[in-house]
């Protein structure tokens, strides 16, 4: 029997989507994968099938994980959702068929390949959205307004937010997914949203003009080190180049 | 001593971090407390890291010394009087504001204050707990503040300002009293542990503390008046010749009027992510058994969160001192920074690690490798069975691989692939376990084909580290991020690549 491939997009709606085509083929799990549309490579033997994102079948999906396995499981996959790694939506299917057969304690079932792949992919992005709350920058406009880029592998938005929202309730900021041209804003005061934002609009933060305490902090920050113990490798080892593009202690 | 007082904000922002940067910690861990609307800041317990610096050591906080002059001539300090450097300090507003500005473009988490001795200890000391004041009270700061205590000063101020900082320390200098003695002779022994005594002791009393709400801002009359740096009107503070009032009650009426919105600790309001020291390792010949049963102690008897070593740097010319260029000890650092980290995380403890006829860790060895080998009648264990305490003794073996491993046990059988995949490093545990009987390579209990294999494994890792002119890069470390609570930031970047 050919194997029938489900192709997704990146988002939640259109994953969840093709988990629920996929398991209501009764096509046998074996039988069936998920692949992300924009990675496809066609292979001979299979069929394809271009999933159309649907609100309620997504919705069925995500209150079952949250019923019948637990609401740890279901940020797990939300987070796994949210990672680069092409392979994310099948891997979250794999870990869906244990879950929905042991139910809640399958988070705990490390001798599985499918819940190990699902810890190691919300690892990953929980590692990068740890990187961000250290990496990030922001550089304030004259008119007060801060305002940070960023180019995230995984889709982090929405787990870093929230930790800037608390300490930063009282500022008008923004990041920008520089990548996904996808902006989380927090106006002062406010709730925080997500806005998607056009070419024009996002080159029009890239310009902005530097701040003032650039020059400062770039003074502190090559003042600090002690030449006796410089160590490049170490550096590097703690702050991987690809974090450095937008980090003022660099430009 | 000549203070330049027409500096630019970046000319004494230079200075005055260039004379903080040999104080080593530079952590922000300790105490979670959420944002409030109003203020700016929050802290998260594990502490997070905003740079590396050219050396790889991590940078979290604004480290800088409020002034740089100072009355004594501690023999290892760049600030002693009698060097020949320009002097300087920030005001009270140009800490907040440099403070306010970089936490909130998330270059820091928040402030680090050291300083020299401005004319007395109490007089730095108010000056210090004027600007915590300010920063907390007027510019509305909840992030992090670790501030010196300054030994010798009135025990009345140094609890104010523990009310204000999360973190205080008072550097243990040196690990003997001798040693203290020939390098830095205005502090003693005693005026460095009665701060930190009392310290200890206002972090216990604190739950008595909360009970009750803070006293209502009073008006309190200063006793002697400060020579203000500049005027900006600030709290005064009574002073107690001798010291705090014994009964509590008394006390809480002394304390300054915080706003209630000051009650920033959450849970703690009295130096809520407890107290730090450090000491100066290769200044004075100490002994690593030394340094490490003092390190213990330390832990056991006053409660410290962490204890730091700090390599010398070699850099004044003096006849007591290695000379200048003298290369700091950083792989020595390294192992005391392992070893640390076996008292505190491992269960290990001094006189385990170390003994007066053996009173050096092996440079060439992790100390807990350095350990296995002299218990080989422990091992072979098998990791099926062998309870939490027994894996952390196994080399390779880590917090993090031996909490999965517990975990997995629940739910099958083990086998080496799996530990692999925890993150056991088999290349070390391999000759020391059995995983459901199995060997994963042949298990020869001798200590000198073991040790020979472990140094060749770890010199690896010292090669990449050693620079081409033979100093000791200091090694990384831990694989493992905040997942499981434990490990704190800081210590993932000073620990060893892999598990030790
Ligand atoms: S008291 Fe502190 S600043 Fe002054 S010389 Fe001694 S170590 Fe240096």
């Amino acid at each position: 029997m050919n194997t029938t491939v489900y192709l997704c997009d990146d988002d939640l709606d259109s994953i969840f989507t093709a988990v629920y085509d996929a398991w209501a083929s009764r096509k046998g799990h074996n039988h069936v994968r998920l692949q992300m549309n924009r990675t496809a490579t066609m292979e001979l033997f299979c069929d394809y099938i271009t999933v159309v994102p649907n609100a309620a079948k997504a919705e069925s999906v995500s209150r079952s994980i949250r019923r019948k396995i637990s609401t740890k499981a279901w940020h797990m996959v939300y987070r796994a959702a949210m990672s680069p790694e092409d392979s994310r939506a099948d891997d979250i299917y794999r870990f869906l068929i244990g879950g929905f057969y042991y139910g809640a304690c399958v988070v705990d079932m490390l001798a599985e390949p499918a819940v190990r792949r699902l810890q190691e992919l919300n690892r990953n992005i929980a590692n990068e959205t740890h990187y961000h709350k250290e990496f990030l920058r922001f550089d304030a406009t004259a008119e007060g307004i801060l305002f940070a880029r960023i180019r995230p592998k995984g889709n982090i938005l929405t787990m870093l937010t929230p930790h800037f929202a608390d300490r930063l309730s009282g500022e008008n900021f923004l990041i920008l997914d520089v990548g996904r041209r996808l902006a989380a804003v927090h106006p002062a005061g406010q709730d925080w949203y997500l806005a998607s934002l056009s070419r024009e609009q996002a080159e029009s933060f890239l310009s902005q003009k530097p701040d003032e305490y650039r020059d400062l902090w770039k003074t502190f920050y090559d003042t600090i080190a002690i030449e006796e113990r410089k160590n490049p490798l170490l550096q590097r080892n703690n702050m991987p180049l690809w974090y450095r593009e937008f980090m003022t202690e660099f430009l | 001593m000549l203070i330049q007082k027409d500096l630019t904000l970046q000319q004494k922002l230079e200075i005055l971090s260039d004379a903080a940067k040999y104080d080593v910690a530079c952590t922000s861990s300790g105490v979670d407390r959420g944002g409030q609307s109003g203020t700016m800041g929050n802290t998260a317990s594990c502490g997070i890291c905003h740079s590396f610096a050219a050396d790889g050591r991590c940078i979290s906080l604004l480290k800088i010394l409020m002034t740089n002059a100072c009355i004594h001539d501690c023999r290892y300090c760049l600030n002693r009087i009698s060097n020949d450097t320009v002097r300087t300090y920030f005001t009270p507003e140009e800490i907040c504001t440099l403070t306010m500005e970089f936490y909130r473009r998330n270059y820091i988490e928040g402030l680090f204050l050291s300083s020299g001795i401005l004319h007395s200890a109490n007089e730095t000391m108010e000056r210090m707990y004027q600007t915590l004041w300010l920063l907390r009270e007027v510019y509305g700061f909840w992030g992090y503040i670790h501030v010196k205590a300054i030994p010798g000063a009135d025990p009345a101020l140094i609890e104010y300002v523990g009310h204000l900082a999360d973190r205080m320390s008072i550097n243990l200098e040196l690990p003997t009293v001798d040693g203290l003695k020939s390098l830095a002779p205005a502090k003693s022994r005693k005026r460095i542990l009665t701060p930190m005594r009392l310290i200890q002791k206002g972090i216990q009393e604190n739950h008595h503390l909360i009970s009750d709400k803070m006293a209502a801002p009073t008006s309190v009359s200063s006793g002697s008046k400060a020579v203000s740096l500049n005027d900006t009107a600030l709290p005064d503070i009574r002073k107690f010749p001798d010291g705090l009032p014994d009964r509590a009650e008394d006390r809480k009426i002394l304390l300054p009027g915080f706003s209630d919105r000051q009650n920033y600790g959450g849970s703690s309001r009295f130096v809520p992510a407890g107290q730090s020291t450090q000491m100066i390792i290769g200044a004075t010949p100490e002994t690593d058994h030394q340094i490490l049963s003092v390190t213990e102690a330390l832990y056991r008897q006053f409660d410290l969160k962490r204890v730091f070593f700090s390599a010398y740097t070699a850099l004044n010319d003096d006849s007591r001192l290695p000379a200048p260029g003298t290369p700091p000890p950083l792989l020595r650092e390294h192992r005391l920074y392992q070893a640390d980290w076996l008292l505190r995380y491992y269960g290990f403890s001094a006189n385990e690690l170390l003994s007066e006829e053996r009173p050096h860790f092996n440079l060439l060895l992790d100390p807990k490798c350095d350990w296995a080998l002299r218990h080989l009648e422990k091992f072979p264990l098998e990791v099926g069975r062998a309870d939490y305490a027994a894996l952390l003794r196994i080399p390779g073996i880590g917090v993090r691989s031996a909490r999965r491993i517990l975990k997995a046990r629940r739910y099958g059988t083990l086998n080496f692939d799996m530990l692999k995949k925890f993150g056991v490093v088999l290349k070390r545990a391999g000759y020391f376990i059995t995983c459901e009987g199995k060997t994963c390579r042949t298990i020869r209990l001798d200590e000198d084909f073991l040790t020979g294999e472990l140094i060749a494994d770890d010199r690896k890792k010292r090669f990449q580290l050693e620079d081409p002119h033979g100093r000791y890069r200091q090694l990384s470390f831990f694989d493992d991020f905040n997942l499981g609570g434990q490990p704190e930031q800081e210590d993932i970047f000073k620990s060893f690549s892999g598990q030790i």
